[in-house]
């Protein structure tokens, strides 16, 4: 598939996104639309943040459909997207809490807190965000260390049997997908502050440090492949080095999933 | 019964008055109450003023997120029925800040009777 057919069809696929997000605004599922624990527990809130999220995704989605028929690069294109994604789930994230908080001083609830739940449910995500920043700056480190060893076009892309298959420039290789990448799990790890955020339902993880353990070891895992990439890149280790790390990324993610589904609500994790 | 001027001059003067007295109240509430859900709040004014003192959600959610912002208040999450809800309570520091309204408050009071008595 060349540049300009991928991007249509990531254009293409947002748009029936955006499309099935706007029919099913007024019906709560588990499956599609915007499902955080605000939306899900609230049918006011689930309606507004669906029909925002479904009108401003077919919006993006025409105008990311234009620029993939002007023939824009592959990275500008990328760029453009991750900006109306990430800008979509902060708007979305910060209107399903203040609908969710609004509806809360005209919804009935016990004057005082249960006697049986009054223990404060937020946990402390410090502890993971800062493990999560040392990967960061480890990474960083090595990237200084090794700044001259690197070519200045580097390896992003490698096969299953470790060989390279696609190339970028030295700072947006070992610097900018990096980042970006490691930014992932970090943004996932924030909404844990709030319980609000997740819904209870069974599919829904039940502990906010499961939930915190999962995306640190997510942000180790983009670190570690990272890290051997550019090792790779500076021609410290071989391709194989690439393909067992990712192996060893994957099987210790498969467990944190496990624990993610599995821990009890109280459990220590 | 006032003129369209006179009731738009109300309004902005009613409106003033009670943004700052909302805070108060909100502090003074929790102060006696202890911990409250948000609704709550809303549901005690209303009794207590007997329904002319009742913020709108809107204006209670941005009292409530400016007493927080000044951290004289504090908010936490306990599951009810499935459903998260939000309680608030008073923190040390919005204790001793309601202490000092009160002073202020104190004042008014006698200011305005000092003024009724004038009259």
């Amino acid at each position: 598939m060349n540049e300009k057919a991928f991007e249509v069809f990531v254009s293409l696929t947002l748009l029936l996104a955006g499309l099935l997000t706007l029919a099913f605004r007024k019906r709560r599922n588990p499956f599609i639309g915007f499902r955080v624990g605000y939306t899900y527990h609230s049918k006011r809130v689930w309606e507004r943040v669906n029909t925002f999220a479904g009108v401003f995704s077919i919006v993006y989605s025409l105008l990311l459909l234009v620029l993939a028929l002007y023939g824009v690069s592959m990275n500008a294109f990328i760029l453009v997207m991750m900006a109306f994604v990430g800008a979509e789930l902060f708007v979305g994230l910060w209107m399903a809490r203040r609908e969710y908080e609004l509806e809360e001083l005209s919804e009935e609830a016990p004057e005082k807190p249960p006697a049986i739940e009054t223990e404060k449910q937020s946990i402390s995500i410090k502890p993971y965000i800062l493990i999560q920043l040392g990967f960061l700056a480890f990474y960083l480190l090595l990237v200084a260390l090794l700044w001259d060893r690197l070519p200045e076009s580097v390896a992003t892309h490698f096969t299953a049997s470790g060989e390279p298959d696609s190339y970028s420039s030295r700072f947006w290789g070992v610097i900018g997908v990096p980042v970006l990448a490691w930014l992932l799990p970090l943004v996932l790890t924030i909404p844990a502050r709030e319980p609000g955020f997740f819904a209870r339902a069974n599919f829904y993880p039940r502990s906010l440090r499961a939930w915190c353990l999962f995306t640190t070891v997510l942000s180790g895992g983009i670190v570690l492949v990272v890290t051997l990439a550019l090792l790779h890149n500076a021609g410290l280790v071989s391709g194989n080095a690439i393909t067992y790390g990712a192996y060893l990324f994957l099987g210790v993610l498969i467990f944190a999933v496990y624990r993610l589904l599995t821990v009890g609500k109280d459990e220590r994790v | 019964m006032l003129d369209g001027g006179g009731e738009k001059a109300l309004r902005k003067l009613r409106k003033d008055l009670r943004s700052g007295l909302y805070s108060y109240l909100v502090l003074s509430l929790l102060s006696e109450e202890g911990e409250l859900h948000g609704y709550a709040i809303r549901k005690r004014l209303g009794e207590l003023s007997g329904g002319k003192l009742v913020p709108s959600e809107g204006a209670l959610y941005d009292i409530l997120k400016s007493l927080k912002k000044y951290k004289l208040v504090e908010d936490f999450w306990v599951e009810v029925n499935g459903r998260p809800r939000k309680y608030y309570r008073l923190t040390d520091l919005g204790r001793e800040v309601l202490l000092a309204l009160r002073d202020e408050i104190r004042t008014i009071e006698r200011t305005l009777m000092r003024l009724e008595e004038l009259e």
